[in-house]
């Protein structure tokens, strides 16, 4: 028997604002526990909750760049449950009226273009964080508060490559939108992934698993795969999947049972009643649409046919916000050649950043000291073997292109004079060059090509010396 | 038929983390919470179908606050009324 | 001169013309205190020292002449439910016994910016939950009207103190009548604040989309000028209302003239006391002397609306009170080896019977597959006594009826049965469910001695109609000089 795989991603997002969701108190912290706390955050008796403006503002821009129907009424809802970090024993979230609903997107696995749907996103408090000893656990609030959005897709991905390609489409978007930095080792992106298996032609879904611990996107890809075979082997034998938490274990690749889940957890959702509605007016809506800039999608349109850009170098250049960011600014404000820089921030510029195992943002490369040196190139000041020379020195130390090529001496000679000067010298010294090459011996010219390069170190500029070479040949 | 009875009372007490002493007092409990309910489906005779629940006392809308910080607490305000910390933060027995 | 008799405004007179100094006022106070509240039990905490301290300052401005502050030198009660920084808020709870909140509640800080001065944090019903104030952890409290009976709660430490000239005014809370009904069964005036007008934040959390924090004092010009202090818009309260105008003694002696006054008859059937009944068919016919009409109406959902309150509110409590935990603040079990066995431990043991019944009542109603049967219905109920009381608002000015079925009972009298106790509710109730604002003022005494209340409900933000119609009606019948007669027996 067949089975086809269907898989679900839940993923929260922290969102980047300076206040947290419903409390004053500074939404990013530093590693002292306890330390940017309001009484709000504590869940201290008499406490209230005021939602944040531009937490909202951020949710429904992120909703906007998902393609989601934006509600026009939306509110908040308590979800009961009791554990150490969630201070109030309930978490402000949302339950029956998301702000955003009904989005998609569409991500590229194998050539194919594919649209996931997106049931919905809402937004909510994060909890704190606790940390496990032998025989007691230590509670840190301050995470606690900070803005969230959780995304959930439709069960429309069928691979754990299209889940892979989906998470980096979303975080793409989300980045772009500029309300999260989404990064998953810090936290501000998590996901959880369900997964079911079903007989090929069957529409009933399976009992489906559910996927915790999965702190990169290639674990989702591997727990899923994991998972994918581990309830193939389990339906073959003719067993039967049990609803349940599994937690990836990054070490062997494993997914583990953490528990069996009976029934659905009773979380007794309410309206909060320390909240009133939102409504969101068309004009709200509007000003929020205006604030999005391209997308990855767009802008990879516009690389394609507006700079004349192959598809796979505007995707490339698409997959991060920074590189396109950088990339725009070089070409837009700085003047750099299209074709020139597109190469260099998918070839030496991607090489540097996998090597050292940095963001582009890490480096003292800017989209200035980048284009300055392309138009070094280009005005043949330096030849390309020179510029990575110069890149490195750049890319690591920073600086004016230009002075690099100074200090270093590279600069090439370009002035008329000079070089008429050492052409006249060679020709004078090779007589027999200059009759052989008028005898139609093309070799001969680039004999007295090598002597003028020989006698300027290398740094004649190579286009000048032949210009003024025939020219001066032409002369005799 | 009851809708109170002694199971519903010790899930409702689990659901509540409420430890209830001994048997004697769930039905305690269960006997005050049946006549409690019950009374409470005097409701039941109402036509509700065609009214919106009222879930807050005044009509306000769109209450928001600006992205603006405020000074957090010290961590020694943070930790003063609790009875168990260590190193900055909050101690609590062992979670399963 | 008795100091303890004195009304805010009185006070305020004395001190700006420097007859009485603060501190003699507060030394006076405290004698009173101490002499009888280890009877009456309305303070849980005095703040004497502090007090004392804070009443020696303002002597010296008032002896330099800058007595800024509307209430300056005024002394002050306040319900144990409301947050004061540093100094102990308990609810009147073993959960809450050594809580010293690290701020202070909206209230304290226009009160305390107004330079009145804490005396105490009064006795309650345990988190507020309560009509009689036999559910507080530490000690009941005796109604300084006959000290067997009950003072009535939840605000019944709040309701006894200004009754036994403990302090000219008190804050207390009002979920469901809690400052109301005290204030009936104690002979004072008592206010419900529209809901929103006063900022919750700071208040302990009961049953959020209820609660208001309101004024108890001797007379009706003394809850105004309180009330008008207390009120705004705060912005860390998201259920405040924008401010509106809020001088309510302005037009108090309004002539009544032409004022139409709703009475419905649900108010004054079926289990009310005949001498309750008695004494708001009187007040009626004062208020008809005075010029108004009063007709009878008909509110015909009354009868539902303990049953929706109960749900609702305790819903909003199971959530609210699911934070008391032991972790960050308050009560901790010891010996608990699991995180689970630590929750119910702490839980089962900080909280008394009646929150814990609360507390199951409301996750019931919450819990999966009954939410919908109760508590949305319950929810539109509300909705339904909200359209029914607004219907009467456009055509009357207020709605009178009593405050409470039947005057003060006697300590221990009702404490076995809960579901009565419940019950008692029904007038207080339609108030709360709206958000409407509501006054209670006596009306009158019973036969055995005891206060009876009146009860002015306005649509919302008629705080001022309801000032006006009781300032009037006060002008007819008080128990000023009863409240001066009582004497405090120390046991």
């Amino acid at each position: 028997m067949h089975f086809e795989t269907v898989i679900g991603l839940e993923v929260h997002v922290e969102l980047k604002t300076n206040t947290k969701m419903f409390s004053d108190a500074p939404a990013h912290f530093g590693a002292e526990p306890n330390t940017n706390l309001s009484v709000v955050d504590l869940g201290y008796p008499g406490t209230l909750p005021v939602p944040n403006k531009e937490a909202v503002n951020f949710g429904m821009k992120a909703a906007m760049a998902l393609n989601m129907e934006i509600a026009d009424v939306t509110k908040f809802d308590r979800k009961n449950y009791f554990y150490p970090d969630n201070p109030k024993a309930y978490q402000i979230s949302q339950f029956d009226q998301p702000i955003g609903e009904n989005g998609w997107i569409e991500i590229e696995v194998g050539g194919e273009t594919k649209r996931i749907g997106i049931t919905r996103l809402h937004l909510e408090e994060d909890a704190g964080k606790s940390s496990h000893k032998d025989d007691y656990s230590l509670v840190d609030l301050n995470r606690q508060g900070t803005p969230l959005v959780e995304i959930v897709s439709e069960p429309d991905i069928r691979t754990p490559e299209e889940a892979y390609a989906y998470l980096e489409k979303l975080k793409a978007i989300i980045q772009y939108t500029g309300v999260s930095d989404c990064k998953m080792e810090e936290g501000s992106l998590r996901c959880d992934a369900n997964i079911s298996l079903r007989p090929y032609g069957q529409e009933e879904f399976g009992t489906k698993t559910e996927l915790k611990n999965l702190n990169s996107f290639t674990y989702v890809r591997k727990g899923l795969e994991f998972e994918e075979k581990r309830q193939e082997k389990v339906l073959m034998k003719g067993g039967e999947i049990a609803q349940e938490t599994r937690r990836f274990d990054e070490k062997t690749g494993d997914t583990l049972l953490m528990r069996v889940k009976e029934g659905s957890d009773d979380y007794r959702y309410f309206p909060e009643p320390d909240l009133v509605q939102i409504h969101i007016d068309q004009e709200w809506k509007d000003r929020i649409r205006e604030s999005i800039p391209l997308l990855p999608d767009a802008l990879k349109d516009k690389y394609v046919n507006e700079y004349e850009l192959p598809a796979y170098d505007a995707h490339v250049l698409t997959l991060k916000k920074e590189t396109s960011d950088f990339f725009n600014e070089m070409v837009e404000t700085h003047q750099a050649d299209i074709k020139q820089a597109s190469n260099w921030l998918m070839g030496g510029v991607n090489e540097y950043l996998n090597k050292q195992q940095v963001e582009l943002g890490d480096t003292e490369l800017t989209p200035e000291n980048l284009s300055e040196m392309i138009a070094l190139i280009e005005d043949g000041t330096i030849s390309s073997k020179q510029a990575k020379k110069v890149f490195t020195k750049i890319v690591e130390n920073g600086g004016s292109a230009k002075q690099i090529v100074k200090d270093l001496g590279m600069e090439q000679i370009s002035d008329p004079s000079v070089l008429t000067g050492m052409v006249t010298e060679v020709l004078d010294a090779n007589p027999q060059s200059i009759e052989d090459f008028k005898n139609g011996k093309d070799r001969a010219l680039g004999f007295l090509v090598g002597q003028i390069m020989k006698k300027s170190k290398g740094q004649a500029n190579p286009k000048m010396v032949n210009q003024i070479l025939l020219e001066e040949i032409d002369k005799r | 038929m009851s809708e109170i009875n002694l199971d519903t009372v010790k899930h409702v007490a689990n659901l509540a983390r409420i430890e209830i002493q001994d048997e004697k007092a769930a039905e305690a409990f269960t006997e005050e919470l049946d006549k409690i309910v019950d009374y409470a489906h005097l409701l039941d005779e109402v036509d509700l179908s065609s009214t919106t629940p009222m879930f807050h006392a005044v009509d306000l809308k769109n209450v928001l606050r600006e992205d603006d910080k405020q000074a957090p607490l010290s961590q020694e305000e943070a930790l003063s009324n609790a009875k168990s910390t260590q190193d900055g933060q909050f101690k609590v027995p062992k979670m399963l | 001169m008795n100091i303890h008799e004195l009304t805010v405004e009185a006070l305020y007179d004395k001190i700006q013309s420097k007859e009485i100094k603060p501190s003699e006022v507060v030394g006076a106070l405290f004698d009173r205190i101490e002499a009888s509240d280890e009877t009456i039990g309305s303070f849980l905490f005095l703040n004497k020292e502090d007090a004392l301290k804070q009443a020696e300052a303002l002597d010296q401005l008032q002896e330099d002449d800058r007595m800024d502050g509307p209430l300056f030198g005024i002394p002050m009660g306040i319900k144990d439910n409301i947050c004061t920084k540093d100094i102990l808020t308990t609810c009147a709870s073993r959960m809450l016994e050594d809580f010293r909140p690290v701020y202070d509640a909206t209230v304290m800080e226009k009160l305390n910016n107004s330079n009145a001065i804490l005396m105490g944090k009064q006795n309650m019903d345990e988190f507020a939950m309560g009509g009689s104030t036999e559910n507080s952890y530490f000690k009941n409290v005796r109604n300084p009207w006959d000290l067997d009976a009950v003072p009535g709660g939840s605000s019944g430490g709040s309701a006894a103190a200004v009754a036994a000239g403990y302090v000219p005014f008190s804050l207390g809370s009002d979920t469901g009548g809690s400052v109301r009904q005290p204030a009936a069964f104690c002979g004072v005036v008592g206010m419900k604040p529209t809901y929103g007008r006063v900022s919750r934040y700071g208040l302990v959390a009961f049953a959020s989309s209820l609660d208001q924090i309101g004024p108890i004092t001797r007379n009706v010009r003394d809850n105004a000028k309180i009330l008008g202090l207390i009120s705004g818009n705060h912005n860390k309260d998201a259920t405040s209302v924008p401010d509106r105008d809020a001088d309510f003694l302005e037009g108090i002696n309004k002539d009544l003239t032409g004022m139409k006054i709703a009475l419905p008859k649900e108010f004054i059937g079926e289990g009310i006391s005949t001498e309750v009944e008695e004494s708001v068919k009187k007040a009626a016919e004062t208020f008809r002397s005075l010029g108004a009409t009063v007709e009878e109406v008909s509110i015909p959902h009354t009868k539902y609306v303990v049953s929706a309150y109960y749900l609702i509110a305790s819903s909003e409590a199971s959530s609210n009170l699911a934070r008391f935990d032991g972790i960050r603040y308050g009560y901790k079990a010891e010996g608990a080896k699991t995180l689970e066995e630590h929750y119910k431990k702490t839980r089962a043991e900080g909280f008394g019977s009646e929150v814990k019944r609360r507390i199951l009542l409301g996750t019931f109603v919450l819990s999966a597959g009954h939410y919908d049967q109760h508590y949305i219905r319950a929810q539109k109920l509300r909705g339904v006594i909200e359209q029914e009381m607004k219907e009467i608002f456009n055509e009357y000015d207020l709605i009178i009826g009593p405050t409470a079925p039947t005057p003060a009972y006697n300590i221990g009298e009702k404490s076995d049965d809960q579901l009565e106790m419940y019950k008692d509710d029904i007038l207080t109730i339609p108030a709360n469910l709206t958000g409407m604002p509501a006054l209670s003022i006596p009306s009158g005494l019973s036969a055995s001695g005891r206060p009876i209340g009146l009860q002015l409900i306005g649509n919302h933000f008629d705080e001022q109609k309801i000032y006006n119609a009781a300032f009037k009606f006060e002008e007819q019948f008080n128990l000023h000089e009863e409240l001066k007669q009582l004497q405090l027996e120390v046991r």
